[in-house]
């Protein structure tokens, strides 16, 4: 058993050899470069969504902006306070960084866990594609409460886009990256046009004059869609932090940041969340009040910019799917002895399809949004207490890069155990992961500090 | 050359900005503004991927 994990955490270092070494001086990059790297970076097929579901949660207008500012902010700050600098000193991506902590034992299940959600996330980004196509052929819209397929042909147009998006993603991923970069700026602009477009329908006079009175009586009336709950100005803050938790506080962004002269660069992050996390949402909240609350990105996208607003959307759907299929076959390319490329894709496009057709992923993106990130974020709150903790409390670093040792158990009872602590804890899902973070802080650390 | 690509892919989006602001004042009738924000689509896209493929 043993030998066998050393071969597969062979095989998984040869993965990621490029990536051993710290990044040079030479290499580093300068703030211009990572203002233009974020810019752009947070538009995609999950902010037709989650912009659209606030809407549907009855938040109030005021509850929503001040919550988005501020969710936002402490995401930022989160990248360049927590992320950012642990990236910037050790120069290296997590992954390697977590391996000499945890082991490649620790390693490989952190990868097969990123590479399951990355596949229900791209598996969510398919529906949402699904929901712009299933409109225009006039099916009905899935309600919202659902967890499997209400028609056959919802079905059948999941498989047709996961399939299609698979192809793409078997048959090239670097020439179709390029253009899914190209798609961003144009898909920002589409959300501020959709909106724009949608104000007359919801009787926003042309001088604006009443535009806040149409925003918040007509949009973000406080007034949840019956059988949803409600969320406030706690709720929109903490989503707005957690949304891309496992980047910042779970450290997957380590690999972006060091290239950065200073840590401070983080605050660059700044180009991309208020964009994507601030005007896309209220954008695709504006366009969802148009189409009677429903939660249908095609037509809230159809009914705003006609074919164009579809197009976006489908888009949207694949620019993501497509990145978050490659990555899972990244992280899963270490357990499939001898696969090659093509095959891990085409078998991670053939889970993410199957899962694309259940529309409780899109129709509970919230939720699962929150639950991603919970269960990554224990990771970063281990390397964090290794990196700043350990040594001010006279602990030695890197317990998993002992020659011999293929798993550090304390890692993992750490992770195991937070995570039970965070399906026990009596408060709502989006606060869990806070006090979750301190208490994998605070027993990491004493674990480590008795073993010592 | 790709300066010019760039150019005129940026004034795509904005032409597409500008029809969406002339629709809320109420000055294009429907139809008119879904065929220029097609029409700005598809000169995007053209000229963006010109841009980035171009060596």
């Amino acid at each position: 058993m043993a030998a066998k994990l050393a071969d597969l955490a062979a095989r998984m270092d040869q993965l990621n050899e490029f990536d051993r070494e710290p990044v040079s001086e030479s290499r580093l990059q300068g703030a211009g470069k990572f203002a233009g790297l974020f810019a752009g970076e947070h538009v995609a097929a999950t902010e037709f969504v989650i912009g659209a579901f606030f809407v549907i949660h009855g938040v109030a207008a005021k509850d929503l902006i001040y919550g988005l500012l501020l969710g936002n902010l402490l995401a930022v700050a989160s990248w360049t306070l927590v992320c950012a600098p642990i990236a910037v000193r050790t120069r290296l991506t997590l992954y390697w960084y977590l391996r000499q902590i945890g082991g490649p034992g620790f390693m490989m299940v952190y990868n097969v866990a990123n590479a399951a959600l990355y596949a229900i996330l791209a598996g969510a980004m398919i529906s949402v594609s699904a929901t712009a196509l299933a409109d225009l052929i006039g099916l009905p819209a899935t309600p919202l409460g659902s967890v499997l397929p209400t028609s056959a042909g919802w079905v059948a147009i999941a498989v047709a886009l996961g399939a299609a998006f698979t192809l793409m993603a078997v048959l090239g991923f670097n020439a179709l990256s390029k253009f899914a970069g190209i798609c961003s700026p144009w898909m920002f602009v589409v959300f501020v046009a959709g909106a724009l477009a949608t104000l007359p329908k919801l009787g926003v006079a042309p001088d604006l004059s009443n535009l806040w009175e149409v925003l918040s009586t007509k949009v973000w009336n406080g007034q949840p869609t019956p059988g949803q709950e409600q969320y406030g100005f706690w709720q929109i803050t903490f989503f707005a932090w957690f949304c891309n938790l496992a980047m910042h506080i779970g450290l997957s962004d380590m690999a972006l940041f060091r290239y950065a002269k200073r840590p401070w660069y983080g605050v660059f992050t700044a180009t991309g969340v208020y964009p994507g996390h601030f005007l896309a949402w209220l954008c695709s909240g504006v366009m969802v009040a148009a189409v009677g609350r429903e939660m249908t990105p095609g037509r809230m996208a159809y009914e705003a910019l006609g074919i164009a607003g579809v197009f976006a959307v489908v888009l949207a759907g694949w620019t993501t799917a497509n990145p978050t299929l490659y990555r899972a076959g990244l992280a899963i390319q270490s357990v499939t002895p001898n696969w090659p490329r093509w095959k891990i894709t085409l078998a991670c496009g053939a889970v993410t399809t199957a899962l694309a057709c259940l529309p409780v992923f899109f129709l509970r993106l919230l939720d699962y949004v929150a639950l991603y990130g919970l269960i990554l974020m224990p990771v970063g709150a281990i390397v964090f207490t290794e990196h700043w903790i350990l040594p001010r409390i006279g602990v030695g670093k890197y317990l998993g890069g002992t020659p011999g040792v293929i798993l550090n158990w304390r890692a993992a009872a750490v992770w195991i155990g937070t995570l039970a602590v965070a399906w026990i804890l009596p408060m709502h899902l989006f606060y869990r992961w806070l006090p979750c973070w301190f208490i994998a802080v605070i027993s990491y650390a004493s674990l480590r500090r008795i073993g010592r | 050359m790709k300066h010019v690509l760039l150019a005129a892919a940026v004034f795509c989006l904005f032409g597409l900005l500008w029809s969406s602001w002339s629709f809320f004042l109420g000055n294009l009738p429907r139809e008119v503004f879904l065929s220029q924000i097609q029409w700005m689509t598809l000169g995007w896209f053209i000229l963006a991927t010109r841009w980035a493929y171009k060596k």
